[in-house]
């Protein structure tokens, strides 16, 4: 079985005013379904580069990027866009609501983008997901109303709604607290495991790694460790037992505490 | 579908909320766009309805159908040159009207004949001389004292502007020989002794020697308009005669418009008084006008005539009067200086002096070259290169209902196609045969004009030449009549339905609704070409005063293009900063797998929103603005204003098509200020989404 990402001889390269800046030097990756892998290196080593080619939000200049079999490269500027609608999900640093939506309207955004859902289907698959994520009780609530660990349960939320093949989290617990931020990782660990969604993050936060399947090692543009699988060390035995029990339900908890 | 639209709409409205500043900014630009396009499209229109009413349903109809043979291009208000115009004719007003008469919408049609002539005025001297000549044929003593006292004051006045002029001449000889005729016919010497031994000597010294001294008189330039009065009345219903009588049918006659008579014919002194008067209650003042300041100088130096214009029995009374208001001793006589310090006038004394001119001076003086009821000779060269000369009597005075006080609305003198067709030239079986009796009773022999040199110079024994070129063709004269040379009946009265069938310049046209003008004019255009005539709108045969409207239009609608340009601009850029400002959003969007199309709709949305929500709101102010400029109307600021405004005063209306362009303007300025916006937006890679810092 081939992975759902297979990167091969991958160059990308930055015009930077009259330089052209080499960001990756030749990557082969292969993801396979149901990861949950961490893509980690330090600040200006392509992590992110890399992560918005499997994002299908750029294409590589050199090599080829095939989500689920397709060559990104040969798709036009529409098909990518629908590909990323219809088979991915994001998870940005900075949240990326839409600041005038409430709760509900920016859960539903990507299903009204895809159309051919009726309305009380739609309602229906937005309220489970919102509850599943720990924020049934702020439907009607603005981005501004909610707090950073809120917010991101948000975008989890839209990122997942429409039961994408591929999740990815660009660094999405950098600008969360360690308690909140762990609390979101347990949850997308969740969803890793109960839904099978295949989850890349890119990060520095020894915590996300530390619950990685797989944790692939970048470093000036090349890929320096390619990490076998590996179970999880999480961050206490104890803490993930309790957790495995109700981790959804302790991290809303915890961050409904924070919030008020 | 139904959900994305919704989604932009909901997209759109809260965004504006979000960005409160940039929405009351661009909002209140659309807004003000919206409202000035209302507005000003009501005013040009209610403008142009009121020229409408005023010009084509007062003089001009909606439509001129002359001949396409023209020269010139038709101008009912007369061109720049004098009688140059060439118009061609309209062979036959019967067949033309009964042509156009049939079709749908048109209200009246009226005959046209335009032409310009000359009314003299003699001057004062010339006048008096002339009625003390009359009473000494007839030996009447009784009227030949007063006028000889007027003579006399009329001479002494010469004398005395001579004497002036005398101090600042060099030709003396010259000065001298004015000198010594004004001493004598100042002296009582002529007036006691000569004229009683011999008055016709004494008029013939008088009129060889003293007359060309006199004022020249003038001459008054009328624009005729020669019509079927009666048909003409019935159409154009804003036509009211206020003084005398409308001309009675088959007659011939003449209506003079009031504001020709009182601001081109009045006496100088009442004329330029009545223009500070006017002046005066639109809020000037002679202390701030030099304008005005040079009016009352004009009335001053026309002052003297006042003397020889009283009756010499009033010259005391009207003296006592004027000393008295100037603080003067009672015997004070009343001589040019007098005159001249009661006409110096500032802003405190106007109005009392301007009282005591019509209530003293005034019921004395004749104040206008004719009355009604007069007979007056209109002179003009007609096609043929004669000079004719016709006695007309002056039936009434009109004015324009509504327009009285305007220049234009009276500047045309209406008179009947017999008058109109002899001045013009044509000729008709009547002139003809006096024609031809005149020439059998004098022997003169009909000279083309072009052979007229030959005839005068060249071979001597080709034509027996006793009169030559133009001769003067006087009208019958009174005395005419007496003996019974001519027809009186004839000459005074015709018959209108047999003059219907001649000639005219043009055809006038009036439509039941104006709205349907462009199809009237075409079917009419099409019933004209065969008859070898063109058609004109009103705008085009009024000439300067119809298109006035065409270049206030064409100047405002310039001044808001230019003013949406400007907007556009602004709104342009404050969008490219609105859209800079939400990159991030944009990002996302892309990044999640919203197509390009769904942001472009979705930055266009939202100005369209703003904008049809500001532009309902400006065009709703604009209706509020227009509403309560109808009830306190716009005052003309000048006298031409009275003719596109329809009156002293502009009460506009505002239709719903003026509200509909306004909403339609500002949306397309805010699509195309959102273009480029929208263009960037559109180009925002779904990447920076990644790189999106809080």
């Amino acid at each position: 079985m081939t992975g759902i990402i297979e990167v091969r001889g991958v160059v990308k390269d930055y015009p930077l005013g009259k330089l052209t800046v080499r960001a990756l030097h030749g990557i082969d990756l292969v993801i396979e379904r149901g990861e949950f892998t961490t893509i980690a290196g330090p600040s200006g080593s392509g992590k992110t580069t890399l992560l918005n080619l499997i994002g299908c939000v750029d294409v590589p200049t050199q090599g080829d990027v095939a989500f689920d079999g397709v060559v990104t490269s040969t798709l036009s500027d529409k098909d990518l866009t629908r590909l990323r609608l219809e088979k991915l999900g994001f998870i940005f640093q900075s949240f990326n609501l839409v600041p005038v939506l409430t709760v509900f309207q920016n859960v539903e955004l990507p299903l009204l983008l895809r159309g051919g859902i009726d309305g009380p289907e739609r309602a229906r698959r937005v309220e489970k997901i919102i509850e599943r994520v720990g924020l049934g009780k702020y439907l009607k609530h603005r981005p501004n109303e909610l707090s950073g660990g809120q917010r991101q349960r948000v975008a989890i939320a839209r990122a997942l709604v429409s039961n994408p093949k591929l999740v990815l989290a660009d660094e999405p617990t950098a600008n969360l607290d360690s308690v909140t931020g762990a609390s979101i990782l347990e949850l997308m660990k969740e969803l890793n495991q109960q839904e099978g969604t295949t989850f890349v993050f890119s990060t520095h936060d020894q915590a996300v790694m530390n619950l990685a399947s797989r944790i692939v090692r970048v470093l000036d543009g090349r890929i320096v460790d390619h990490g076998e699988k590996r179970v999880p060390t999480s961050t206490s035995p104890s803490a993930a037992a309790a957790a495995a029990t109700s981790a959804v339900s302790a991290a809303t908890a915890a961050v409904s505490a924070a919030a008020h | 579908m139904k959900d994305i639209v919704r989604l932009l709409v909901h997209l759109g409205l809260q965004s504006l909320r979000a960005h409160r500043s940039k929405t009351l900014i661009v909002g209140g630009l659309m807004a003000f766009g919206a409202f000035l396009v209302t507005v000003s499209l009501a005013l040009l229109d209610s403008v142009e309805r009121s020229t409408r009413s005023t010009i084509v349903q007062s003089i001009s109809g909606d439509l001129q159908l002359y001949s396409a043979t023209a020269k010139d291009s038709l101008s009912l208000f007369g061109g720049i040159g004098l009688g140059s115009e060439d118009l061609g004719e309209v062979e036959s007003y019967e067949k033309v009207k009964s042509a156009i008469e049939g079709v749908d919408n048109v209200a009246g049609v009226v005959p046209v004949g335009l032409t310009n002539a000359v009314v003299g005025s003699p001057g004062d001297l010339d006048r008096t001389l002339n009625a003390l000549r009359t009473a000494v044929q007839k030996g009447d003593q009784g009227t030949m004292a007063p006028l000889v006292e007027r003579l006399r004051g009329i001479i002494a006045v010469l004398l005395e502007q001579q004497k002036k002029q005398a101090n600042v001449t060099a030709e003396k000889t010259n000065a001298d020989d004015t000198a010594t005729i004004l001493d004598r016919a100042s002296s009582s010497t002529l007036w006691d002794v000569d004229f009683k031994a011999d008055p016709v000597a004494t008029l013939d010294w008088l009129d060889t020697k003293v007359a060309p001294l006199g004022e020249q008189g003038n001459q008054f330039i009328f624009r005729l308009v020669g019509t079927d009065l009666q048909a003409f009345s019935s159409t154009f219903k804003r036509l009211k005669v206020v003084q005398g009588e409308m001309v009675p049918p088959n007659t011939r006659g003449l209506l003079v418009g009031k504001s020709f008579l009182d601001r081109r014919l009045k006496m100088a002194v009442a004329m330029n008084l009545d223009t500070v008067e006017r002046e005066i209650a639109r809020g000037q003042t002679i202390a701030s006008s030099t304008v005005l300041q040079e009016t009352l100088g004009k009335a001053r130096r026309a002052s003297p005539r006042i003397i020889y214009l009283l009756p010499p029995d009033q010259i005391g009374p009207v003296g006592a009067a004027l000393a008295k208001e100037l603080g003067k001793p009672a015997g004070t006589a009343l001589n040019e200086a007098l005159l001249a310090e009661f006409l110096t006038i500032d802003d405190a004394t106007f109005a009392r002096r301007y009282q005591l001119f019509y209530d003293v001076i005034a019921p004395h003086i004749q104040l206008y070259p004719f009355q009604v009821g007069d007979t007056i000779t209109m002179s003009a060269f007609t096609k043929s290169g004669y000079l004719r000369s016709i006695n007309t009597k002056v039936y009434g005075i009109y004015v324009i209902d509504g327009l009285e006080g305007n220049d234009l609305a009276g500047a045309l003198s209406l008179t009947d196609l017999v008058t109109f067709r002899e001045l013009y030239g044509q000729r008709t079986a009547a002139l003809d045969a006096e024609l031809a009796d005149m020439r059998k009773a004098t022997g003169i022999v009909e000279v083309n004009r072009d052979d007229a040199e030959a005839a005068l110079f060249g071979d001597a024994d080709s034509v027996d030449v006793k009169v030559v070129a133009a001769p003067v063709v006087k009208e019958t004269a009174a005395d005419d009549i007496a003996v019974g040379k001519v027809d009186r009946k004839e000459l005074f009265t015709f018959d209108q339905t047999e003059v219907n069938k001649g000639m005219v310049i043009s055809v006038g046209v009036l439509m039941k609704d104006p709205s349907k003008a462009k199809e009237t004019m075409a079917t009419i255009r099409e019933i004209a070409k065969p008859l070898g005539l063109q058609v004109a709108d009103w705008q085009q045969a009024t000439g300067i005063i119809g298109q006035i409207t065409l270049v206030v239009r064409a100047v405002l609608l310039a001044a808001i293009g230019i003013l949406f340009l400007v907007t556009i601009v602004i709104l342009n850029n404050s969008l490219v900063m609105a859209t800079l400002e939400r990159v991030s959003e944009f990002g996302t969007l892309r990044a999640i797998g919203a197509q390009k199309g769904f942001v472009n709709a979705m930055v266009i949305f939202e100005t369209a929103v703003l904008g049809s929500m500001a532009g309902a709101l400006g065009a709703g102010v604009g209706i509020l603005f227009v509403l309560w400029l109808r009830q306190v109307g716009i005052p003309a600021p000048a006298d031409l204003f009275q003719v596109i405004f329809g009156g002293p005063r502009l009460y506009p209306t505002v239709t719903i098509f003026n509200v509909i362009a306004g909403l339609v303007a500002t949306m397309i300025v805010a699509v195309f200020a959102t273009l480029y916006p929208a263009r960037l937006a559109v180009a925002v890679q779904p990447v920076v989404a990644m790189q999106g810092k809080e």
